[in-house]
């Protein structure tokens, strides 16, 4: 529900709640002072009667037009004096009932008491009540309509600071480096809102440089004193050296290469954690997947694995060019490693999912852990272990999800474009290898 | 030719200097921003090897001096960064071309023979070793004038057996020459041996001399 929705409705309950309130109160008042002012009126005659009356003018031109009686009084003065009596009389032709007030002042005149008795009648204060509510239902009507008319062309200018700097949320990004700048507004929520984001996109903004930095120094660090070594050892193998020692620094070598493979992997991980690649293009999966295979071709004729495919043409896939290179090339070459002399490969790729099985002893660790840092499935093999999370990682950055199944002597692995394609294939409980499927990512 | 090295840390600097020197580049050093410009300034040369992150400041800043001075220097960057944005800041700052650390000697050699081909146009296209003729513009290969039938990549390992003549090259600075990026994790060099002894085989078809020797444990030498 709208901000301005809600803030209407407790508008509307607290008016439709506080109005009956206060012409309750407004009548009540109205009508007692109706009632005070006739009583004061009243009252103001008998005194002037008994005023007349003692000092022994005549007063039948005072009473001429005014409906007083004066009687004789014999009992003892009463204690309230004087003596208010109202009551509602039904008038000749009339359908409403009058008010009828009778004050009567007890006077003692030249020692003799005497009851004044002045009576007036005027319009039930009832009747106004009506009119009144009539008024009141106008009243909450007429606010109500204008309350949601108003919001609603107020809250186009009211809340024009809070879109604008949703829509600044909205298109900010940490990769661009640009502080996000949001413009100020009349209104002291909304500015406090926006010095709050400016200081957290901020302080996101200089995190996000820390991260990248160490990434960037790291290897930095790193790959510098790798190349002063592969230097070195390289110009040491243009020298006069024996059998002995030419083993010696092939063993160097190996394993420099591999800890180059290792730093080069980890800051693509690093890099693939902080978001640093834009994985919003589109990208033509079926020709990478292609050059990748063709690049392959030479190492899997080396193992003689027969390499099929079933590729399919014009597959656009929202991501980063270089990776779904990465990503194809990792799982191509995984797929010959963990192959056996004489085996098979089977590429599919279609618009929904890639899918690369190969033929392979099955792994001896738990399928789930296949896709963790540093776990491989053969010990001894040359590989660093950090291919299969690599893989892992660009398809959490591209929104893939990825699979692994050991079946009939293949290992699959699957990597799933959309959600709404599993969402449909995890429903067919026919299908075996689904069964044993483990995704990257859940509950491993 | 002549080449300035600017690089901070002195020991890979001091490496590349004697690998180039002993193909009779003539090297300088800089370690830094400040000394590379002054040596820019003064000083002409063929080819610029360029760090990116230097201790008094960015590579950028030295390819933005090159470009405002119209220095027709190539540049040849290298970078540890290994980011694609370095690179393609690199090569639209007008850098000619961009190597990784840790990179491989004969690699670097090797790029900047390429460089220099690209920069010459007058006829050396044409690289020579004895009765081996390579044309880098059509990628033909000829052994006493009979064309070879060589794939790409075979004629992109013999070129550079050709410009490393009598260098050792590992097996791993062959297989990045000839697959980048892609060798990455398949530390199995057994192609290596594959592509050589096809090549090897070619060349004899032709009656080429075997100029390719092992260097056991080490690699391979093109030695003429």
């Amino acid at each position: 529900m709208k901000l301005i929705n809600k803030i209407s409705i407790w508008f509307l309950c607290i008016i439709l709640v506080i109005t009956p309130v206060t012409i309750f109160i407004s009548h009540s008042s109205i009508k007692r002072k109706i009632t005070d002012f006739e009583i004061k009126r009243l009252r103001s005659v008998n005194d002037h009667v008994t005023d007349l009356l003692r000092n022994g003018q005549p007063t039948d031109d005072f009473l001429k037009d005014r409906e007083v009686t004066i009687v004789p009084y014999t009992a003892a003065l009463p204690s309230e004096n004087p003596q208010v009596t109202k009551r509602l009389e039904k008038v000749a032709g009339m359908e409403e009932k009058e008010l009828a007030l009778f004050v009567s002042s007890y006077q003692t005149i030249n020692g003799k008491n005497y009851k004044i008795t002045t009576h007036s009648y005027f319009i039930n204060p009832n009747e106004f009540f009506s009119s009144m509510f009539i008024t009141m239902l106008w009243k909450m009507l007429l606010i109500s309509a204008a309350v949601f008319i108003s919001a609603r062309f107020f809250s186009k200018t009211l809340f024009r600071p809070f879109k604008s700097t949703l829509e600044a949320i909205r298109h900010f990004n940490v990769r661009q480096k640009k502080k996000l700048v949001l413009e100020p507004s009349s209104t002291t929520e909304f500015n406090e809102l926006n010095g709050f984001i400016e200081k957290m996109t901020s302080r996101i903004l200089e995190e996000y440089a820390t991260a990248r930095e160490f990434s960037e120094n790291a290897s930095h660090e790193l790959q510098t004193p790798l190349a002063v070594l592969r230097t070195k050892n390289e110009l040491l193998t243009q020298t006069e050296l024996n059998s002995q020692q030419a083993a010696l620094i092939e063993q160097m070598q190996l394993e420099i290469n591999k800890l180059s493979n290792i730093t080069k992997s980890l800051v693509l991980l690093a890099r693939l954690e902080n978001h640093e690649f834009n994985t919003e293009e589109e990208v033509q999966f079926c020709k990478v997947t292609k050059n990748v295979l063709q690049t392959y071709e030479y190492w899997a004729d080396l193992k003689n694995i027969s390499v099929t495919q079933n590729i399919d043409s014009k597959v656009y896939i929202k991501t980063n060019p270089t990776l779904a290179d990465i990503l194809v090339a990792n799982l191509m070459r995984n797929a010959i490693r963990y192959n056996e002399e004489g085996g098979s490969i089977h590429i599919e790729l279609t618009s929904d999912y890639f899918r690369i099985t190969n033929s392979g002893q099955p792994i001896d660790m738990p399928h789930k852990d296949i896709f963790r840092r540093f776990k491989k499935g053969n010990q001894k093999n040359e590989g660093v272990g950090l291919g299969l999370a690599i893989v892992k990682q660009i398809c959490e950055v591209c929104n893939f999800r990825i699979s692994y199944a050991f079946v009939e002597g293949r290992h699959i692995f699957c990597v799933y474009f959309n959600d709404q394609y599993l969402a449909a294939t995890d429903v067919i409980p026919s299908r075996p290898d689904a069964q044993r499927m483990v995704f990257a990512g859940s509950g491993g | 030719m002549k080449i300035l090295i600017i690089e901070d840390n002195s020991a890979l600097s001091a490496s590349i200097k004697e690998y180039l020197q002993a193909e009779h580049f003539i090297c300088e050093c800089a370690f830094g921003v400040d000394e590379a410009l002054q040596k820019l300034s003064v000083f002409t040369y063929d080819f610029i090897l360029l760090d990116m992150m230097l201790p008094d400041g960015d590579g950028l800043e030295v390819l933005r001096f090159i470009k405002d001075e119209r220095i027709s220097s190539k540049v040849l960057i290298i970078s540890a960064r290994n980011a694609l944005d370095d690179k393609i800041n690199g090569l639209e700052g007008g850098a000619d071309d961009y190597i990784t650390k840790p990179f491989h000697l004969p690699e670097l050699h090797a790029r900047l023979r390429a460089m220099y081909r690209r920069s010459n146009l007058n006829g050396s296209n044409i690289v020579l070793a004895n009765e081996i003729e390579l044309n880098t513009d059509t990628i033909e290969a000829r052994v006493n004038a009979q064309l070879l039938d060589i794939t790409p990549k075979e004629f992109d390992l013999l070129l550079y057996f050709v410009v490393n003549k009598g260098r050792v090259l590992s097996r791993q600075a062959i297989a990045t020459h000839l697959w980048g990026d892609y060798t990455d994790n398949l530390a199995n060099f057994d192609f290596i041996y594959q592509h050589i002894k096809n090549l090897r085989k070619k060349i004899a078809a032709a009656d080429g001399n075997d100029y390719i020797e092992t260097v056991y444990g080490l690699g391979y030498r093109f030695k003429l």
